[in-house]
């Protein structure tokens, strides 16, 4: 018996300190193979392409040395791009941080229907972002979009001076923002109220009995509290702000020209419309550097002496 | 903070936000419904709902577009892409929940920062790959990239879940005689069952919501899935909205039936990964 529960602890950890345990590698390894192949190939073959010439269909022509990332750098759009990018990730991921915290810290109240509106305002995530962005088409759309309609009830344009939403950069831009916060709000929001239903009541119990008003528990009890969440929910967001191609894509293509293009559907043209591989590959490789600087800083935040 | 505490001003706040925010939620869909349910002449008019409701619509857009066609096929790639994702997901977990070895953090860091990549980083590598191996307007494609790419979230769900399972039984099982691969297939994974179902869940939703994998590796309407399909509606100058909304209607339902169905796993789940 004892030698039996000894060979189990030698099973499950002794052995795993040993060079030659191979079981939880002979487990792992089909994974990472197939991650290997999929993910990190190309990735790599990225990587090398931003150093060489390319063809447009992805042959190798030459060595280029760092041309591919001078020759972007000279690319009047791509300036333009990495700014718009910039302020597409704070204004979407921005406002949708704020407004998470609005919502949650109302449905973090008790009152009479609050399960009914959390399955209200949960329902935009589960419709798939593109069909999203098709929606959302629709509700700009100039002549009889539904946000058109409300303009002209509001008595703000009337038919005749309806605005053109996604046919000029001006509006385009915000248009994709708010479609933006519409596809992110739910899932900030529930990230939000995680961390508000993990607060102790009592500290708002002792807080009202100390005649603290809502506003003041807000303020010093429940920001203080969910900073974490917040800066958590942030980090996602600006990830996935920064990915939102189905959004861009369907709504605008990017346009008109470049005017709505940020760094993801620059790449995508880059690639596919202009087929300029190395110029493809110098701007994935950069977007990827600020990517990994995100992923790196949310993992050591989150995951911080857990893995 | 209980509503009863609440000041007549904060309930004055919290009715108004919810009304807003419902609001907000709810109109695109109204709209996309709406406008699904109206026959042609109304959607370019004045009026906000139209006067009469026609079901026309979700007759002819079967007849338009191959619709069926393109659910068959979202539903062959999320399915295919499930099945994949599980078969190398669970044993990784399970390695990575209960065993410890050299490489294990190095691996369970990779795999987090992983998946924060955007795919748009290697599209065009993974598209020249998809060429080489011939899969170009293959749903194997899609099968395998939209597997692959969520390995990472559904190994790391996985592991957190195992873990919280007692290794008791394990050990209990282990003195009875049970061989590795019988304890994997009749304990673990009946008591991981759970967290398997949000995987499943999770793996699905993203295969069948992909986008930018589609557009990229198929060509043909006879291969695209369901988010790609529909776009036959959206010309570059005529846009046929009555069948576009429909179609958009029609290929949201299964995923939001499901999503509402498994609601509460994939919201613990997801911000299980984020927070606790």
């Amino acid at each position: 018996m004892f030698s039996l529960l000894e060979r189990l602890r030698i099973f499950y950890n002794e052995v795993g300190r040993k060079r030659n345990a191979i079981v939880p590698y002979l487990l792992i390894l089909p994974a990472l193979i197939l991650m290997g192949l999929i993910v990190f190939y190309p990735l790599s073959s990225t990587i090398i392409w931003s150093f060489y010439q390319m063809s447009r269909i992805g042959n190798i022509t030459g060595f280029a040395g760092f041309s591919n990332y001078a020759d972007l750098f000279a690319n009047p759009n791509f300036l333009p791009v990495i700014r718009r990018t910039l302020i597409w990730i704070a204004f979407s991921a921005g406002s949708t941080t704020i407004l998470g915290v609005w919502l949650a810290s109302v449905l973090n109240t008790r009152f009479f229907g609050s399960q009914v509106v959390r399955g209200i305002v949960i329902i935009p995530w589960a419709i798939s972002v593109s069909i999203t962005a098709i929606i959302w088409k629709w509700m700009f759309q100039g002549e009889f979009g539904f946000v058109n309609h409300i303009f002209d009830a509001l008595r703000i344009t009337t038919p005749e001076s309806h605005i053109q939403w996604l046919a000029s950069a001006n509006t385009s831009f915000p248009a994709m923002i708010v479609v933006s916060i519409w596809a992110s709000l739910p899932f900030t929001t529930m990230i939000l109220l995680a961390g508000m239903q993990g607060i102790e009541k009592e500290l708002y119990e002792c807080a009202a009995i100390d005649g603290a008003s809502s506003l003041m528990q807000f303020q010093n009890i429940t920001l203080p509290l969910i900073l974490p969440s917040i800066m958590i929910a942030s980090l996602l967001n600006i990830i996935w702000v920064f990915n939102s191609f189905a959004i861009i894509w369907p709504l605008t293509r990017g346009g008109p020209a470049y005017a709505s293009d940020t760094i993801v559907s620059f790449i995508y043209k880059l690639a596919f419309v202009q087929g300029d591989i190395g110029q493809t590959a110098a701007t994935s490789v950069l977007a990827f550097l600020a990517l990994l600087i995100f992923s790196i800083i949310y993992v050591l935040f989150v995951f911080r002496g857990r893995i | 903070m209980m509503a009863s505490k609440l000041s007549p001003l904060g309930r004055i706040f919290i009715f108004v936000s919810v009304v807003l925010f419902s609001f907000f939620a709810l109109v695109p869909i109204f709209v996309m419904i709406m406008t699904a349910l109206s026959p042609n002449e109304s959607i370019s008019s004045e009026e906000l709902i139209p006067q009469t409701l026609i079901f026309k619509n979700f007759i002819e857009v079967w007849q338009q577009i191959p619709l069926a066609r393109f659910i068959l096929n979202s539903l062959l790639v999320s399915c295919g892409a499930t099945l994949l994702n599980l078969t190398f997901a669970f044993p990784a977990s399970y390695g990575l929940a209960r065993f410890r070895f050299r490489a294990r953090t190095p691996i369970m860091f990779l795999i987090l920062v992983t998946q924060m990549f955007s795919p748009m980083v290697f599209i065009f590598s993974a598209f020249r790959l998809v060429v080489a191996y011939g899969l170009v307007d293959n749903l194997l494609s899609l099968v395998l990239f939209d597997g692959v790419f969520t390995l990472t979230f559904s190994i790391w769900l996985l592991t957190s879940y195992i873990q919280t399972i007692p290794y008791e039984i394990e050990e209990a099982a282990m003195i009875d005689g049970c061989s590795r691969v019988r304890l994997l297939k009749e304990i673990v994974l009946p008591l991981a069952k759970p967290g398997i179902i949000t995987s499943v869940a999770y793996v699905f939703i993203e295969s069948w919501n992909d986008f930018l994998f589609a557009l990229s590796f198929i060509t043909s309407p006879e291969k695209s899935p369901v988010t790609i399909g529909i776009f036959i509606f959206s010309g570059r100058y005529h846009v046929e909205w009555g069948l576009l909304m429909t179609s958009a209607l029609l290929a949201t339902l299964p995923v939001v039936i499901l999503f509402f169905f498994f609601q509460k796993q994939l919201v613990g789940g997801l911000s299980a990964g984020a927070i606790k």
